[in-house]
């Protein structure tokens, strides 16, 4: 008995924590393999990287304004998977959510701060959520597959936020397709104004503070709460909550439109954060997509999830960063490393079942 | 280890000292274990007694720590399944290993394909597999696929899967666990034409009846150790039950008179519609305070159905229930146990359990809208965690702690949990379902004994089971269920499981008016 609780404790830090540094280190070395290929010092192209993201107060900043999206559309993959759900559709969700509040962000003018601030989350919540309860419910009554059902809910969304903008909202006159900007209601304030230590007119804002918010809030609500205790039973084994007469029907749409209402306010940080305030929707490509990497690398815990997304920030603000120096480097080895880290995570944790499963065996 | 039967013949066997240690717990503690040339074995104990262990030794699946093996006296090291094979060791496993898309004859050639120069001969393989089959008598079409086929006939092709690999020594884990009473007949028929043939079987089970039935020897183990090994003819159920469980046990509770009381439940006309014609067929009963009613039927004859609706996880199609005179037809799970209905389910990791929640958490599960257990947004750790503890002790669940995933204790343990958690509601009536299925003696003793408190303490209960024996054992009244409908109601005292035997394979039922009368408790049995 005693050693099951030692296996179990193993497991869970040979899964949550050795695999995915191992996946991280082997990317990095990968990573450094094709730079000094491509004839630069990988040591110095990594240290720079280190002191763009982490050398100053600035650099951090920039991290954080990268990393915050990534929370969101992580929470939207891993929230649903709690409840035994494969949302694939946080891309579309997060469209959908984005120029809602948008909408709601140019259109009622008049408001002040906070209340249009969060009058524009609540909306990003509910278009996402909107976006997430459909595949949920064309689960329940029809038997659809929420994979198949989100990824086409994807394409719908990208072409109708598309042709929304372009036809409704936007200025002909303008060069790019974009909305209207949002009124100062709505913005969201520079982690500056709030923390005096932290530099004013920095990127970094709200929506990075209103993520920890949120993770902490989905720990409580999924641990405390009686709705919580459904929707993860649901998860593990819906003929067992439906003998304990869950409701999961409801559940499952529930659970599909909080987890598209995550995704929903994936763009605040954009659209609301210090920027050009308005929504353009080819600056947001792939963040619902990365976010199920972000999601795995997290290992679904809202906590390994923020971690995650730094890293992600950081990937992300240090390949642009350090194209500066190192011109012969193509920006795109970040991404090829971030697709490095979700293959070999995905090998490691195999290995990790594999081997935690012999020690069981053979003793 | 000084049996007098291990020294007649050579064996063809023998397994000497074996230790096998798993991370924390010693699975085989020097067992010693021999088996003759042509007989049945059976290989019994608890479960975690290292049954499964040892023969997945000898089959080359784990490795031992120490030991010795002999075959026909010569030492042999078996390190893999082929090198088990090679010697004519073959094994039937609990889980099957059967691919569902695919015919019979290519799940039985696989690995072992008949072939002319690389090209399958089918025909010829076909030929051979039906051979195999009649020899030990039965029939079988070679290209039926195998999810077509019932959970006994994919058995029996895994026994022709190990046969058609020339094994002679066939070791079956559990192979009952699955099956139905006439399925466990067609079993037996063919271990006897196996044994004919002169195949060597060794039978691994925790079900004393099975021993008695077909065994010819019976090897004890207990907590990793052998007890013993008996000729089947000179022991008896209560003498292996004690072996196997290291104290007396009692086989059948004491049963308690208790005066029945007023009518708890009462279900008339109750059906349930299926895809082709009815599965609960116009079932009509009442439960009375402190009665238990029995269910007994072959697996699959509307107990289920029956069951399910009557929880409130499925509706009726037709009828109506009562429970206290308030009418219940329409209500749903939480409804009903609000009411004061437990329900122990069939199938305890499919319906009973989330295996991945704590002991605490199973415990509290369809209760957890309880005002006790939470306030209309959160769930109270504190009641929830108080109210665990004791339901552990007083229930003798097994576990580490209350934190502990259900995954990881024993079937018994698990079943326990499950009877703490509806027990522990005080429930008016309880549904019991399957109450000691796959579970070992020790727990089935200790369920049994909290039905019949319950019982004295002026509960009704439901009690659905195959085991004739327990239904037998625990019930006032006992119904046959065949094909969706009661066929026969008896007083217990004035049936015999012969009889229900009888009505349960639906060669005979009572008449239909009657039935449903006395089942309502509107005919005295001397009328």
């Amino acid at each position: 008995m005693n050693s099951e609780g030692r296996n179990e404790i193993l497991f869970k830090v040979l899964m949550n924590g050795v695999a995915p540094l191992v996946a991280i280190l082997i990317a990095f070395g990968i990573g450094g393999i094709v730079i000094t290929f491509l004839g630069t010092n990988p040591v110095q192209f990594f240290s720079k990287m280190v002191e763009i993201n982490l050398g100053s107060l600035r650099g951090v900043s920039q991290m954080i304004y990268r990393a915050t999206p990534y929370f969101f559309t992580a929470m939207a993959l891993s929230f649903a998977f709690k409840a035994g759900l494969f949302n694939i559709g946080a891309e579309g969700q997060m469209f959908i959510g984005g120029l809602s509040l948008a909408w709601v962000g140019f259109t009622f003018k008049f408001l002040p701060f906070p209340i249009l601030f969060i009058l524009c989350l609540a909306a990003g919540f509910l278009g996402g959520a909107l976006w997430g309860a459909i595949p949920g419910y064309l689960k329940v009554k029809r038997g659809a597959h929420e994979v198949i059902t989100t990824i086409m809910m994807n394409f719908i969304a990208i072409a109708m936020v598309q042709y929304l903008v372009q036809n409704h909202f936007m200025n002909p006159e303008w060069g790019i397709p974009h909305t209207p900007t949002v009124a100062k209601g709505a913005y969201s304030p520079s982690l500056g104004k709030i923390f005096p230590w932290f530099p004013a007119h920095t990127r970094a804002n709200v929506m990075f503070l209103v993520a920890i918010i949120l993770a902490v809030l989905t720990i409580i609500l999924l641990q405390k709460t009686k709705l919580g205790y459904e929707i993860r039973a649901t998860g593990l084994n819906p003929n067992s909550a439906e003998y304990a007469g869950i409701d999961i029907s409801k559940r499952t749409v529930m659970t599909m439109a909080i987890s598209g209402g995550f995704a929903g306010m994936a763009t605040a940080n954009f659209i609301l954060g210090p920027g050009s305030h308005y929504f353009l929707k080819s600056e947001y490509g792939g963040i619902g997509f990365s976010g199920i990497a972000v999601g795995l690398l997290g290992r679904n815990n809202p906590l390994g999830i923020i971690l995650a997304a730094m890293l992600f920030g950081f990937l992300e603000n240090g390949g642009l960063g350090v194209q500066l120096f190192f011109p012969n480097v193509p920006r795109q080895i970040v991404e090829i490393m971030q697709a490095i880290i979700l293959i070999i995570l995905v090998i490691v944790l195999e290995l990790s079942r594999k081997f935690i499963k012999r020690l069981q065996k053979r003793g | 280890m000084a049996e007098d039967s291990k020294q007649g013949k050579d064996s063809l066997i023998r397994m000497e000292g074996i230790s096998k240690r798993f991370p924390g717990v010693l699975a085989n503690d020097s067992v010693d274990f021999s088996v003759e040339q042509g007989e049945i074995h059976a290989l019994v104990g608890e479960n975690g007694a290292g049954k499964t262990t040892l023969m997945k030794i000898l089959y080359g699946l784990y490795s031992r720590d120490k030991g010795k093996i002999y075959f026909e006296d010569e030492p042999v090291k078996i390190e893999d399944p082929k090198a088990a094979n090679r010697l004519g060791i073959g094994m039937v496993h609990q889980h099957f290993m059967l691919v569902p898309p695919l015919s019979v004859v290519d799940n039985i050639t696989l690995g072992r394909e008949i072939a002319d120069y690389g090209v399958l001969d089918r025909e010829k393989a076909k030929e051979s597999i039906q051979d195999l089959a009649s020899s030990i008598g039965f029939d079988i079409d070679p290209e039926a696929r195998i999810e077509e086929l019932s959970v006994g006939a994919r058995q029996r092709i895994e026994i022709l899967k190990v046969l058609f690999r020339e094994a002679e020594v066939l070791i079956l884990d559990e192979p009952t666990a699955v099956l139905t009473p006439q399925e466990v007949e067609s079993l037996y028929k063919i271990l006897d034409n196996l044994q004919e043939q002169g195949k060597t079987i060794i039978f691994i089970t925790h079900k004393l009846n099975e021993v008695m039935d077909i065994a010819d020897r019976v090897t004890v183990m207990r907590d990793g150790e052998d007890v013993g090994t008996k000729e089947v003819r000179d022991t008896s159920k209560n003498e292996l039950a004690n072996m196997m469980v290291g104290r007396e046990v009692l086989l059948r509770v004491e049963k308690q008179e208790v005066e029945p009381g007023e009518e708890l439940l009462r279900a008339e006309n109750l059906s349930v519609a299926g895809e082709e014609g009815a599965l609960v067929d116009d079932v009509s009963f009442t439960i009375r305070e402190g009665e238990i009613l029995g269910v007994a039927g072959v697996q699959g004859n509307g107990q289920t159905e029956l069951i399910e609706s009557l929880t409130g996880i499925e509706g009726f199609s037709d009828g109506t229930v009562e429970i206290r005179d308030t009418d219940y037809t329409e209500a749903n799970g939480k409804e009903l146990r609000e009411a004061g209905m437990g329900h122990i389910p069939e199938d305890r990791l499919d319906r009973g359990l989330i295996t991945d929640f704590t002991v605490t958490e199973n415990l509290v599960l369809g209760y957890h809208t309880f005002e006790r257990y939470s306030s209309r947004v959160f769930l109270k750790p504190k009641a929830m965690e108080s109210y665990a503890e004791n339901a552990v002790k007083e229930f003798d669940i097994k576990t580490p702690s209350t934190g502990t995933l259900v995954e990881s204790l024993s079937g018994g343990n698990q079943q326990k949990l499950i009877v703490a958690r509806e027990l522990s509601q005080k429930p008016e009536l309880l549904i019991a379902a399957q109450p000691t299925r796959g579970i070992d003696v020790g727990a089935i003793e200790f369920v049994h004994k909290r039905l019949m408190e319950e019982k004295a303490k002026g509960k009704g209960i439901l009690l659905v089971s195959s085991e004739l024996d327990e239904i037998m054992s625990l019930s006032d009244r006992i119904a046959v269920m065949y094909e969706g409908e009661f066929t026969a109601i008896f007083d217990a005292e004035e049936t015999t499981k012969e009889e229900l035997g009888i009505y349960m394979t639906g060669s005979k039922r009572q008449e239909k008016e009657k039935v449903h009368r006395k089942a309502l408790g509107n005919l005295s049995n001397r009328e």
